[in-house]
């Protein structure tokens, strides 16, 4: 496609990076290791995610027996970690001419949100409630099997070797009578029998969709991302009706998002179910599976916005 | 219509008819102690699979699915091995049986294979039931009995039951959403793969070579020390490697006993694009788990001074994989989109084919691939050679174009695959 790609990680831009940052008059270079980056000669930006890491546990600024060591040390790495959010939103603000796909700060659809807006035209979705009250949790809970996720995005804390991922998670009986009578806001949904899952990639108006079979495996029917490693789900190409791709064109329009990743599930009963749209979810696991080739789709869709923007 | 119980015993009683004479000799016991009817001929392919090395194509670990933290949730062992996906008899003989779209039959003279190309595996299956599979594809399970004239009904449902057990399959109720994979190849670079091969006359340039491969793109690469390759040279090659996008290099080098198992381990460390180390002259076979436990360091007694050591065709060198499935299509398995420098500094397609497109010396390899012969072996798909065509195997194999079963004509069976697909035996 003539064009040379660049790739920059997080990491590139953080304690761990070598890098520099030179300000000339009214331009930003940024160095990084050997490569020379005029930000002003980049087009367009394939945005998949951003690690703002915080590997700053240890600094101490007093000594080891002082009362106050740890709150020190915990707010010198608050401050750290702003500062090299400043990197990045200078970096962010510095390509603001350039094509996104997607910006970060207008691709963060609200999940409730999205939800209202699935249904509003015309998608089939599950019954959500938000509380803080064991009490209407429990009048809720008495009409379905319930799980719980998180509201906003799902966040990722490795410490040491161990990755802690926040999961969907099935309300048990257990679970419930455990709770409090007042607890943290939290979301919790019907659980929905399935019968697999669908997982969609969507680029300008098309739909490139999966069929997931998690539901077989116990490992992975609440959540597929507790993947099994030594026997992978079977992941296949699937046809939507016409219909429902209208929808979530329909859906996709509405949010303002050019891509994203849709989750539905087929349920026993043979309802289709909405669950969420992430904008900014990896598509090699659709891809690769499927033989669907979405690299070379993505690449020449930001091709093509580079030629349109240009002056003819 | 062979009975699928009297297929599995059979292949079992004969080893020659599923696994190469290799195999036997090394762990007979091994092999007898084995269940026929669970993925035994592919799971013992792949324990074995540091028995021999695959020359003949470095393969880049792009979507292979190795976790690279341990979860902090894992679910214990008990849970995760337990069958899955709802193995019942069908409920009536009106529902449709699918393979799943990752799950492909392919049929040879005698017998078939479906290749799982998810958890890269296949099974060996009776043709009987690789013809329901391609030809009734879609079809209700009363229509196939129909079909066979209500002779081998038992049989059908025995063979159904015998690919959900395997979870090759799925009893389906809306099978008009789902298609087949569309099995083209499409790959963004100019090159896939590279070989070098290296002894102590050779004068490569590594700089110059590495920058080349990775304006072709190339994403795997495999370097053979027939001599020489001591660390400090591996090493050197490695560095020249750093910022490129090549995502793995395998490399083979002679056994030095000043070089140490924990030098080598800290190069594993210091490189994470080493896919795999095997140290050939070794005093002993044996096999060193690093840190990164997928990464084994390999020690063997054979001796590799050459580039004749290539062209094995072998089981253990099967790749059942989609891309490569895609491959085998269109395009020949091993030199498809493949570069390599001989010892001396000649650019060819394989270092074990006679013609050359130039010396590196003083062509590019940019423009050795220019040349008009050099992609003629490229599109020599399986399904064009002799014997090939009718065997099984033939997409998830690994060709040879430089060593052939009649070397005058180059359609011929390779010279060094022992398999014969109309008796269905290994020699």
């Amino acid at each position: 496609m003539g064009l040379s790609p660049l790739r920059l990680n997080g990491s590139d831009l953080d304690s761990q990076g070598n890098f520099s940052i030179v300000l000339k008059t009214g331009e930003a270079e940024i160095d990084i290791e050997e490569f020379k980056v005029n930000l002003h000669q980049i087009q367009v930006v394939w945005f998949r995610r951003w690690s703002e890491r915080q590997p700053f546990q240890g600094i101490n600024m007093l000594s080891e027996n002082s009362p106050e060591s740890h709150d020190v040390s915990q707010r010198a790495a608050e401050h750290l970690s702003s500062e090299l959010r400043r990197i990045s939103s200078f970096l962010f603000s510095e390509l603001k001419h350039a094509i996104w796909l997607s910006h970060p700060s207008t691709a963060s659809p609200d999940k409730l949100r999205t939800l209202k807006l699935a249904a509003s035209v015309g998608l089939s979705t599950p019954h959500t409630l938000v509380t803080t009250s064991r009490k209407r949790l429990l009048q809720f809970a008495h009409h379905h099997p319930l799980i719980t996720k998180a509201i906003g995005d799902v966040d990722f804390f490795q410490i040491g070797f161990t990755a802690h991922l926040m999961y969907t998670q099935e309300l048990s009986a257990d679970l419930l009578d455990a709770l409090p009578e007042k607890f943290f806001p939290s979301l919790f949904q019907e659980k929905l029998e399935k019968r697999y899952e669908l997982r969609i990639f969507y680029l300008a108006g098309n739909c490139y969709t999966s069929a997931i079979f998690s539901q077989s495996d116990p490992k992975t029917s609440i959540d597929f991302r507790k993947y099994n490693h030594k026997k992978p789900n079977r992941v296949v190409p699937y046809k939507l009706e016409a219909d429902m791709e209208d929808k979530i064109r329909h859906l996709m329009d509405l949010l303002e998002l050019e891509t994203g990743s849709l989750d539905l599930i087929k349920t026993i009963d043979g309802r289709l179910v909405f669950l969420e749209v992430n904008p900014i979810g990896q598509f090699g696991m659709v891809s690769s599976p499927c033989n669907y080739h979405l690299e070379h789709r993505v690449a020449e869709f930001l091709a093509e916005k580079i030629n349109n923007a240009r002056p003819r | 219509m062979q009975d699928l119980d009297n297929f599995l015993s059979q292949l079992k009683e004969d080893a020659s008819n599923w696994t190469p004479v290799s195999f036997r000799t090394t762990s007979k016991s091994e092999l007898e102690a084995l269940p026929l009817s669970r993925y035994a001929e592919s799971t013992r392919y792949r324990s074995a699979q540091y028995r021999c090395f695959n020359f003949h194509k470095p393969i880049s670990r792009i979507f292979k699915a190795i976790p690279r933290i341990k979860r902090g949730s894992e679910l214990p062992e008990t849970e995760r091995t337990r069958p899955t996906i709802n193995s019942t008899a069908p409920v009536t003989d009106e529902q449709i049986f699918l393979l799943f779209a990752c799950c492909v039959p392919v049929m040879g003279a005698r017998r078939s294979i479906i290749c799982d190309l998810q958890r890269g595996a296949f099974q060996l299956i009776p043709n009987g039931l690789a013809e329901i599979l391609k030809q009734y594809r879609g079809k209700t399970l009363a229509a196939i009995k129909d079909a066979y004239k209500h002779q081998y009904d038992a049989q059908i449902e025995r063979y159904f039951e015998f690919l959900i057990e395997l979870e090759l399959g799925f009893w389906c109720d809306d099978i008009d959403a789902f298609s087949e994979i569309d099995f083209s190849w499409d790959e963004p670079e100019r090159i896939t793969n590279a070989l070098i091969d290296v002894d102590e006359r050779s004068e490569h340039d590594f700089g110059v070579i590495l920058r080349d491969l990775d304006d072709l793109g190339c994403k795997a690469l495999q370097v053979r020390f027939y001599s020489g390759g001591r660390i400090l040279q591996l090493r050197e090659l490695l560095t020249a490697a750093k910022g490129t996008c090549l995502r793995s290099i395998e490399l083979v080098a002679p056994f030095h006993s000043e070089d140490t198992d924990q030098d080598y381990i800290r190069m594993y460390l210091d490189f994470p694009r080493i896919s795999r180390l095997i140290i050939h002259s070794a005093p002993d076979d044996r096999e060193l788990k690093t840190e990164r436990s997928h990464v084994p360091l390999i020690y063997r007694r054979m001796i590799i001074d050459s580039s004749s050591c290539c062209g094995e065709v072998h089981p253990s060198y099967f790749v059942t994989q989609i891309s490569t499935f895609s491959e085998a299509q269109t395009f020949n398995t091993c030199l498809n989109h493949k570069i390599s420098i001989d010892r001396c500094g000649e650019i060819k397609n394989c270092p074990s084919l006679p013609y050359s497109c130039g010396n590196i010396r003083d062509t590019s390899l940019h423009s050795a691939l220019a040349q008009s012969d050099f992609k003629q072996l490229w599109a020599i798909n399986k399904d064009q050679i002799e014997i090939c065509k009718d065997c099984e195997f033939r997409y998830i194999c690994v060709d040879c174009r430089a060593y052939l079963s009649r070397p005058e004509d180059r359609f011929s069976k390779p010279a060094k695959c022992t398999y014969d697909p109309y008796s269905a035996q290994w020699r």
